[in-house]
């Protein structure tokens, strides 16, 4: 399973305190509806360490986090804790096993004060039910201290800051004295600086004698805080490394898979004049500037793969060319007219067609009929409607016409959409947009979740639809499928492209040196 | 723990065209129907059962009960008039229904449609009672009026939810106060009939023109066979009703309108990428649920009271709610749910006259109804979605 050169046996620095690890997991297993999440994981994080967790998107770390703090239950394989094997069946009985987890998202109550937060569900009280109020301020406070952080119990977390926020889910799970602490990146919703905080009080509470599991998508960081760094990959551990021992390439490169494994997928390119042009685009989203003054242009036969790491700008940037949201500055055109202030159907008339990275919240309406789904986004074209009157007929050929090409596999036209499986979902909504015959297609992950066979037929469906004139824009944290499709690779990097490459010269490590900003600077190669 | 079968995964499905391709099989289409109707029947026998068990712990005798449903049914269908009334007070609950339904269906929850219906009438008995002209101009300006106030009252909270966000539930609720005022005020003033004689003078307005009022259907039905006292209260309104419920039917199903108002009240998330313009959808919503709600009103103003009011407001727009649920929001389910509540309200009139079990009991009945359907309709779903979840992973 995991790699021979990579995997480091025995180490950790804790292995001198105690022998057995704080967590191990021995060949867990856990499938959803066919698809396999975790396969025969095994992970080993010594107590006292710092163990990092990375991977792309849908790689299985957060399902491997649910399963040790009891929301996910393993198909197969079991999980010890320090020595024990152990059910985790729920996130009480994680509790009581000393393991707490801080979501990426935060579960506070923001009307309640700091020590009410922390408090919450094992309240100190008088008897009868009264809460004990000094007793509550008396703990945090003593904890707070420990912890070494200035923080008001008083203060209404409504009134704090993100950093402060993230500090206080922190020390909810010492307050309920646990010892291993799962952290859900941890660093996506802080600024630099907040980082640098987090990563003292990581080093402190390892100091302390904690454990710490922590996922993360920056490599630096990573390499920065972590002793050990497991990879996964596909559900797969790829391995486990020193983070002293590595750097940024290969840890990289274990993530996304070595680069033999890729095919290019060629068509008859023959790029064309630009289709989407892109200049000074701004974007900002609760104060902060997400795409930073972006340029960018998509040509008529082409497939601009745009490569970065989640969290870069990326959906800013989608949510402003398809018109869900309102650009700050720049314009935007597509082939002739600006659309920089256009509405979503404007564009839609105008050529564009959009395949949602949540395809199923997004793409799709559970309630309503595949026939009904198969013309979403395209109910004002004839032959579908006419003076504003549905064709059932029309559309159920449509429906018919998709569900036999994209290969999807329902129980009937006429069945709603819940009564599909999420591949077949996704196949509906990657095959109505190609259908739209658009001028430019923007997809973005349009792969994610999808097995190899239908992510081989999708990538075959986009060279198809680029070899017929259409612009594509192909938004993915998968490096593979970048290299396979794109005849130019745009890296993007807090929110502005930040090197372009033709799609046959940039190399996998090149591109990562730039996702991760170990490399930064304009370099235009294409 | 189950340990699954380890099984290779299975081979990319080759759709059979023609089983894509046909409608779904008639067998599930019955098992589909069924489930359909299963919610609305086990809701209400579960209200039946528990009515008799009131009318039990009430009269503290089991021959009530035999005598309460026999009343019921005798007074409430076989009444020489029954008929007529029963048709005749369905005619304001489906308008109602159909109100309530429309913004149901774009998401929305219009509380509001007591005071739109209000306003509605109001605007309706003004220009019935202020114009004079021939019937064929007097009578639909008169019913566009009533529409339009109906409009207008909804058009308020539709564009505080639109440019400031205000949820209708609430802004709708408020405006129901401010049309119960509005009511009071214009009907024991400006609006008030100044040709009273005699006695204390009624809060209400001066007469519809006859040219305004809109007949009476007994001269029909009396021609079909029936034989309803002339004063029995069903008007043409009824066949607007339902034709109403079939325009309704036909919107939300056959236009692009009633398909973007589906995918904006099933999943708004995904209303947005598909191009449709949800500000522009929710006023739509709103003001045609107005419409609709102005048109509840005017079977009694311009049909039979022959005037507005002060005891005007009887709580159609409230029942509206309960008749879109039991409907499920479907046209020929709101007529249906109209239709039942009507007879209801009749049978209850039977209990007043040949039984002395108190006739609340009906309206015990009916609040048991809207509580039990909203149970049951959540117990199927939850049944066809674990259903469709297992065959989902029978095909996986």
């Amino acid at each position: 399973m995991a790699t021979e050169a990579t995997e480091v046996t025995g180490g950790g620095p804790a292995e001198a305190r105690r022998r057995s690890p704080a967590i191990e997991c021995r060949g867990v297993t856990r499938r959803y509806a066919g698809v396999v999440a975790n396969d025969q994981i095994d992970l080993e994080v010594a107590e006292g360490e710092i163990h990092a967790l990375v991977g792309e998107n849908g790689a299985g770390k957060s399902t491997l986090m649910k399963m040790l703090y009891g929301l996910e239950q393993p198909d197969e394989g079991e999980i010890l804790v320090r020595g024990q094997p152990q059910v985790i069946d729920s996130p009480r009985k994680a509790i009581e096993l000393r393991i707490g987890m801080v979501h990426q998202h935060f579960m506070l109550v923001d009307d309640f004060t700091v020590a009410e937060n922390i408090v919450l569900g094992a309240e100190p009280s008088r008897g009868g039910g009264r809460l004990d109020r000094e007793a509550a301020q008396q703990r945090v406070g003593e904890l707070a201290r420990g912890f070494g952080t200035p923080l008001d119990p008083d203060a209404r977390v409504e009134d704090i800051g993100v950093g402060q926020q993230q500090r206080v889910e922190i020390l909810k799970l010492l307050y309920r004295g646990a010892d291993i602490l799962i952290l859900d990146e941890p660093t996506a919703v802080l600024v630099p600086q907040e980082v640098e905080e987090l990563f003292d009080h990581m080093r402190q509470l390892k100091a302390d004698g904690h454990t710490i599991i922590f996922i993360a998508h920056s490599l630096d960081e990573v390499l920065q805080v972590a002793d050990r760094i497991t990879v996964l990959r596909d559900g797969k551990v790829i391995g486990t490394v020193q983070a002293v021992d590595t750097d940024t390439h290969q840890v990289a490169e274990m993530m996304v898979g070595r680069p033999v494994l890729l095919r290019r997928v060629e068509g008859k390119a023959t790029t064309g004049e630009p289709m989407l042009q892109v200049k000074d685009l701004r974007v900002t989203v609760g104060g902060k500037e997400l795409v930073a003054g972006l340029d960018l242009d998509v040509r008529r036969s082409e497939i601009y793969g745009l490569a970065g790491v989640e969290g870069n700008g990326q959906a800013e940037l989608v949510e402003a060319l398809v018109g869900l949201a309102t650009p700050d500055t720049g314009r935007i055109y597509l082939d002739d007219d600006e659309l920089t202030r256009a509405d979503v159907r404007t564009r839609r008339q105008a050529g564009l067609a959009y395949i949602p990275e949540d395809r199923q919240a997004r793409g799709m309406v559970l309630q309503m009929l595949v026939t009904e789904n198969s013309v979403l986004g395209q109910q004002e074209r004839e032959p579908f409607s006419r003076r504003g009157l549905l064709d059932l007929k029309a559309i159920r050929r449509r429906a018919v016409e998709l569900v036999r090409s994209f290969r999807v596999k329902v129980p009937s036209v006429a069945a709603p959409a819940y009564a599909l499986s999420g591949g077949n979902q996704q196949k509906l909504v990657l095959g109505r947009e190609f259908a739209s015959s658009p001028k430019l297609l923007i997809a973005a992950h349009p792969t994610r979740g999808l097995d190899i066979g239908a992510t081989q037929f999708v990538w075959q469906e986009l060279v198809e639809a680029r070899d017929e004139g259409v612009a594509v824009l192909l938004i993915s944290s998968n490096l593979e499928e970048i290299l396979a499709l794109a005849d130019r690779v745009g890296v993007i990097h807090d929110g502005r492209i930040v090197a372009q490459f033709r799609g046959t010269e940039a190399t996998m490590s090149e591109l990562g040196l730039y996702m991760t900003g170990a490399r930064s600077g304009d370099e235009d190669v294409a | 723990m189950k340990v699954e079968e380890e099984r290779p995964p299975p081979p990319e499905p080759e759709p059979q065209a023609e089983e894509a391709a046909a409608r779904l099989p008639w067998g599930q289409r019955i098992r589909g129907w069924g489930l359909q109707l299963l919610a609305p029947v086990v809701s209400l026998v579960i209200a039946a059962i528990i009515g008799i068990l009131v009318i039990v712990v009430v009269q503290r005798s089991w021959s009530d009960v035999s005598d309460v449903a026999g009343a019921m049914w005798s007074y409430g269908l076989f009444n020489r008039n029954s008929v007529a009334f029963i048709l005749g007070r369905a005619t304001p609950l489906i308008f109602a229904g159909l109100a309530v339904a429309i913004a149901f269906k774009a998401g929305l929850f219009n509380i509001g449609v007591e005071g739109q219906y209000a306003i509605g009438a109001l605007c309706a008995a003004y220009v019935g009672y202020q114009f004079s002209a021939p019937t064929v101009i007097h009578l639909p300006l008169t019913i566009l009026a009533g529409m339009a106030g109906g409009m207008l009252w909804a058009a308020v909270p539709a564009l505080l939810k639109v440019y400031r966000g205000a949820h209708e539930v609430i802004s709708t609720i408020m405006m129901n106060f401010v049309a119960n005022a509005v009511l009071l005020y214009l009907l024991s003033g400006a609006m008030k009939d100044p040709n009273q004689r005699g006695g204390i003078a009624q809060q209400q307005t001066p007469p519809i023109k006859p040219s305004a009022q809109v007949g009476s259907m007994v001269p029909f039905f009396n021609k079909l066979g029936f034989d309803f006292r002339g004063s029995a209260p069903v008007t043409w309104f009824f066949v607007l009703a339902v034709v109403a419920a079939i325009l309704y039917a036909l919107t939300v199903r056959r236009t692009r309108f009633g398909f973007e108002l589906r995918v904006l009240g099933a999943n708004p998330r995904a209303a947005e990428p598909a191009g449709i313009r949800s500000n522009a959808m929710v006023m739509k919503a709103m003001l045609l649920s107005g419409a609709l709600a102005g048109l509840i009103g005017l079977q009694d103003v311009l049909g039979i009271d022959d005037r507005m009011k002060l005891d005007y407001i009887r709580g159609y727009g409230f029942t509206g709610i309960a008749i879109a649920l039991l409907g499920r929001n479907s046209g020929l389910g709101i007529v249906a749910a109209g239709l039942l509540f009507s007879f209801l309200d009749r049978g209850s009139s039977g209990l007043a006259l040949s039984t002395d079990v108190p006739k609340e009991v009906t309206d015990i009945l009916k609040g048991i109804i809207i509580l039990t359907i909203v149970i049951a309709y959540e117990v199927v779903r939850r049944m066809t979605a674990r259903r469709q979840l297992r065959e989902q992973h029978e095909r996986a």
